[in-house]
């Protein structure tokens, strides 16, 4: 009778939207770790998803089951994603399966707070350099669900760059080399980009077609033709954004 | 809140913390705006800069005394100085320096440094 008057709780939201949202999954997605952030009374807590998630059914199951705040996926894939550990092994080597990198492509985090805007015109700009000035073709807009933008570079490869190294540290560490020129070379054009983003190859970043849940934001690809008349799609007003 | 938690009153309301996971330390955070008014000088404590966005990007605690707002504001520069110095470079595992921040990428970051105090 009074649930007109009652707000509806944001984690009923988001778990009635992953019950038929289309979903989208990277590239080798069972080769990559996925994070949640839920909500454990006043905490926020981050949680492995320690399954394979091979499928948009897979993720759909732990979507609909957690409701999460956020959603993120590894930058890098991994031989066993799931126990991702620390660059720094106890013991000789790199023995551990879980530390073995196996590849990554290239995201830009653009993030210029209050300013909207101006980060849509960076990321049309990023874009656009990566093309004129790298030769990428293959490449992703996403709105990030609260201030920026962040770009997927689908096809970076590391061959592009000399010989791809088997060792997996040494693989690593050239991938993150490449990566190096060509971010310090956006930064040296005056883009606002998120360095630390581009760079960490234990990174996460927010899965696209998942809420954003202290916005109540969608994170999703926003088609360059799009973007200059782009707003956020959002499913429930959040008590405070942040 | 469930019912045991209600009939029996758990502190807190909600679930219990995780094992292993350590209460954070919480400092009062001191945005740009919240300057210290005048009644609070002279002042003497514990500051430091922390990225908001990356946690482990912090300046170690200072103690410092302010006696009146202008030193309030010497005090923030040269702590953001600091912060710049300590991480203007990101290190790749191969052990080269790359820039973390082109000037409009620093007033950004800059803009939204928190002051931390204890």
């Amino acid at each position: 009778m009074f649930g007109f008057f009652r707000r509806r709780d944001p984690v009923a939201i988001r778990r009635d939207y992953y019950r038929t949202a289309p979903l989208w999954l990277p590239p080798r997605p069972s080769q990559r770790q996925f994070r949640f952030a839920i909500e454990q009374g006043e905490r926020t807590i981050f949680l492995k998803i320690r399954d394979r998630v091979k499928d948009d059914a897979t993720l759909r199951r732990w979507l609909v089951r957690y409701a999460p705040l956020h959603a993120y996926f590894t930058t890098s894939t991994w031989l066993d994603p799931q126990n991702l550990g620390p660059r720094k092994l106890r013991g000789p080597g790199y023995r551990k399966a879980y530390n073995v990198y196996l590849t990554s492509e290239l995201y830009f985090d653009i993030d210029l707070p209050g300013q909207f805007r101006q980060a849509r015109r960076e990321a049309a700009g990023v874009v656009s350099h990566l093309g004129n000035r790298w030769g990428f073709r293959d490449l992703g807009i996403v709105y990030s669900g609260s201030k920026g933008f962040h770009i997927h570079v689908r096809d970076f490869d590391l061959k592009r760059f000399g010989e791809v190294p088997l060792d997996p540290q040494e693989r690593e560490a050239a991938a993150q080399e490449a990566k190096r020129k060509i971010v310090e070379d956006v930064l040296n054009q005056g883009f606002a980009i998120d360095v630390d983003t581009s760079l960490d190859t234990r990174r996460i970043i927010r899965l696209p077609g998942t809420i954003h849940g202290a916005t109540g934001n969608l994170c999703e690809f926003v088609p360059m033709e799009h973007l200059g008349r782009f707003r956020p799609h959002r499913l429930y007003r959040a008590r405070s954004a942040s | 809140m469930g019912l045991l938690d209600w009939l029996f009153g758990r502190k807190g309301g909600g679930r219990r913390r995780p094992r292993g996971l350590a209460e954070p330390e919480v400092p009062d955070i001191l945005d740009e705006d919240d300057a210290l008014d005048a009644s609070a000088y002279p002042l003497t404590a514990e500051f430091r800069v922390r990225s908001r966005d990356y946690n482990r990007l912090r300046t170690p605690w200072r103690q410092m005394t302010m006696n009146n707002a202008q030193e309030w504001e010497a005090a923030k520069d040269t702590m953001f100085e600091e912060f710049f110095r300590r991480y203007a470079f990101y290190r790749t595992l191969q052990g080269q320096m790359a820039p973390r921040w082109n000037n409009k990428v620093w007033q950004s970051v800059r803009a939204r440094l928190p002051m931390e105090r204890r």
